[in-house]
């Protein structure tokens, strides 16, 4: 992500707050997700929310991220203060917070069930709360959609898996609202995709997208759906932290994000259209990709909870093929747009950073049991 | 005309008044320490310069004037229930004298005279009037205050009248108004589980409202709109005020935080889960106007309007820098020194 923020050295626009701000950022994930106590990790979870915000509203493109920030901070907070009271409620109720002796139903109250999933679900975001995702992702700078594609949303699946386990008693019986939403939201979001003309946004509900399917993994509270959700939120991270990066790198050229100006760009960078090509083919699941070991494991894990899913299963996996190579085949093949006066060739920067992306996305899979199975 | 020496004066009287009506035996050295509280706290508010000043004193002293005739008129009734001036286990009686405290602390619904008053005052005044003139009354509450529905309604209804009331406001004096009466419905939640914490999260609550109140006073603000008025080098300044305001707004990584924590495991313990959340979800409709408050530090890259307020960086106090400091890392030091023993 400092690789793709070059510009911000070039400019001297508050590059030392920005290094300052993206390695806080970073210890703070990492302790985050190294917490062993359920305190530690809230306190961590929200934590993150300050640099992140700065990141959004300081270095962000347009007038839109005052919007875009209000959004993130008022609707993660409104759901996870609740799961402060639900943390203190746990603490109270079975005297400790570690999470490794966390493992027996503890709370009596679906209250607390709420408090304790909702935070996470709009963190990771359920379709009809996922409002601030597209905002956010849009406005701000390409090292923050990198971070926040890449990891936050993680962090609200990975508290989702540590919550559930002791969540069990009433996920059993209420966890079919979460999982029909997220399939339904899911079948929605890629018809939306279908008819975005901004790439940004275009990428952020395709994050949705696939969020949602990983919910679903989570909440059928099955081995398999745990590893399949674990391996997909991996895969997914990478994959839409390097479309984010193939997008900016086509926004730094020719100043839009829109997809009626950014097309036929293999005429001009076809270097980077191979990059395109690979990264998408991720994006839909294709057979040497991570992406593919996370579905594959999710549907079976879905299947299993009920057959009925087959049929949003079928719509979802078709309609992400379809917007995904209608959306390759209309950036890169026609001709270009004849506004374009110069563009610049594809910088080995660029080069490194899209093949760090995905290099562990096709490589990853043949490790699938170390990868996959560590629950 | 007061000038240095009498402005000393008054504020020695009046911490001895709040001294006085906290440390009594009866209810008598109580009222007494108020009125001594009240008297010297009006000739502060005055100046010759300023006709709001005026107006503020005087819908100051009406108020507070009213409420210390009601508290002695309660106390009377109690002696005459009770035969004694002492504090009362009976429900009724502490609720009737718990309302003019309220009255005189301006806490919700008793709240509608505070922010005519601090609209008038100079920022002086009004950290005073925000600060050191609640800790009496509520001291006061403290002493004779039981978990009852009187109180959830009272809480409730200051931290809903502090979140909702601030949001349609433009002056800075106004906001602090409310966030001060959302502060103090969470100050009387703290108050149930005993004194130690409700004084922790009073003493942090000064504290951080001392930081907003110092930046804000350097560059003489009234209003949102101009708080986007520091220059786009001055980056000290725009980061000392973004972190204070959050601070206040209890956001994680700051101090802010850590009084919150605490009462909402209070109210856990004392199963009150209901109020908690509710008070948590205020909480955040009240981000929203600190966020409102902090935009222009937020973004850094906008345009400047050529007729600045200008604060140059090596003129910051530095006070302020120690408080926004502590403010910024005193979660996790006062993890450490929790953790010593």
């Amino acid at each position: 992500m400092l690789l793709a923020r070059e510009s911000v050295f070039r400019s001297s626009y508050f590059s030392e707050f920005f290094l300052f701000m993206v390695l806080f950022l970073m210890i703070i994930l990492f302790c985050s997700f190294g917490s062993v106590d359920l305190f530690s990790f809230y306190l961590f979870f929200e934590g993150r929310l300050v640099p992140t915000l700065f990141l959004i509203l300081g270095w962000g493109y347009q007038p839109e991220r005052l919007q875009a920030g209000i959004y993130l901070i008022l609707y993660t907070l409104f759901a996870s203060l609740p799961l402060l009271v639900g943390v203190i409620g746990v603490y109270n109720s079975s005297g400790l917070l570690c999470f490794f002796f966390l493992s027996d139903p503890c709370l009596s109250r679906v209250f607390f069930y709420f408090c304790m999933v909702f935070a996470f679900l709009v963190r990771i975001p359920l379709f009809l709360v996922h409002l601030w995702l597209p905002k956010a992702h849009v406005e701000a700078p390409i090292s923050g959609s990198m971070i926040l594609a890449g990891v936050l949303l993680k962090l609200g699946g990975y508290g989702l898996i540590r919550v559930m386990v002791f969540l069990v008693n009433f996920s059993f019986n209420l966890n079919f609202f979460w999982i029909s939403i997220s399939l339904l939201g899911g079948f929605l979001v890629r018809l939306v995709c279908l008819r975005q003309t901004d790439l940004k946004s275009l990428v952020a509900y395709s994050s949705v997208a696939h969020i949602g399917i990983v919910v679903c993994g989570i909440m059928t509270v099955n081995y398999w759906g745990f590893c399949g959700s674990y391996v997909l939120m991996i895969a997914h991270g990478l994959c839409s932290s390097g479309l984010f990066c193939l997008v900016n790198i086509v926004y730094e050229r020719t100043g839009s994000r829109s997809l009626l100006v950014n097309r036929g760009l293999m005429c001009l960078i076809p270097r980077m259209s191979i990059w395109w090509f690979l990264l998408r083919s991720c994006n839909m699941a294709a057979p040497p990709s991570l992406n593919l070991l996370g579905e594959v494991v999710l549907f079976r894990s879905l299947v299993s909870w009920s057959w009925l899913t087959i049929l949003m299963l079928g719509g979802l996996s078709f309609f992400g093929a379809a917007y995904t190579l209608y959306i390759y085949s209309y950036s890169q093949h026609g001709s270009f747009y004849s506004g374009i006066y110069s563009c610049s060739i594809f910088y080995v920067r660029e080069f490194l950073l899209v093949f760090l992306h995905w290099f562990p996305l096709n490589l990853l899979i043949l490790f699938r049991d170390v990868v996959s199975f560590w629950l | 005309m007061p000038n240095n020496s009498t402005k000393i004066l008054l504020l020695t009287t009046l911490t001895s008044g709040i001294l006085i009506s906290i440390s009594s035996n009866s209810w008598f050295g109580a009222w007494m320490g108020l009125e001594i509280n009240l008297l010297s706290f009006i000739p502060m508010m005055m100046e010759k310069k300023n006709i709001y000043t005026t107006e503020a004193s005087l819908k100051y002293f009406i108020v507070q004037a009213g409420a210390s005739s009601m508290l002695l008129f309660m106390v009377m009734m109690s002696a005459m229930e009770e035969s004694m001036l002492i504090n009362s286990d009976n429900l009724y009686t502490q609720m009737l004298m718990n309302t003019p405290l309220l009255l005189k602390g301006g806490v919700a619904p008793m709240h509608w005279w505070f922010p005519g008053v601090m609209e008038g005052l100079n920022w002086n005044n009004c950290l005073i009037l925000m600060t050191l003139q609640k800790s009496a009354p509520l001291s006061l509450i403290s002493y004779q205050i039981n978990n009852d529905m009187f109180l959830e309604m009272i809480i409730v209804t200051s931290v809903m009248i502090g979140a909702i009331g601030g949001l349609n406001q433009t002056s800075l004096r106004k906001i602090m108004t409310y966030s001060s009466i959302n502060h103090t419905g969470w100050m009387m939640s703290a108050m149930i589980t005993g004194n130690d914490m409700w004084v922790t999260y009073f003493t942090i609550y000064s504290m951080l409202t001392l930081t907003v109140v110092s930046i804000v006073k350097t560059t003489k603000l009234s209003f949102v709109n101009q708080m986007a008025m520091t220059e786009k080098k001055n980056k000290l300044t725009k980061f000392l005020v973004f972190t204070s305001i959050l601070s206040l707004g209890g956001l994680p990584p700051f101090l802010g935080f850590m009084p919150k924590w605490m009462v909402i495991q209070a109210m856990m313990t004392n199963e009150m889960k209901t109020t908690a959340t509710m008070m948590v979800l205020m909480s955040v409709v009240t981000l929203y106007y600190y966020m409102r408050m902090t935009y222009s530090s937020l973004m850094m890259l906008h345009l400047e309007t050529k007729w600045l307020i200008a604060q140059p960086i090596n003129k910051t106090p530095k006070h302020i820098i120690l408080l926004t400091s502590i403010s910024i890392t005193g979660l996790m030091m006062s993890e450490m020194i929790m953790n010593l023993d």
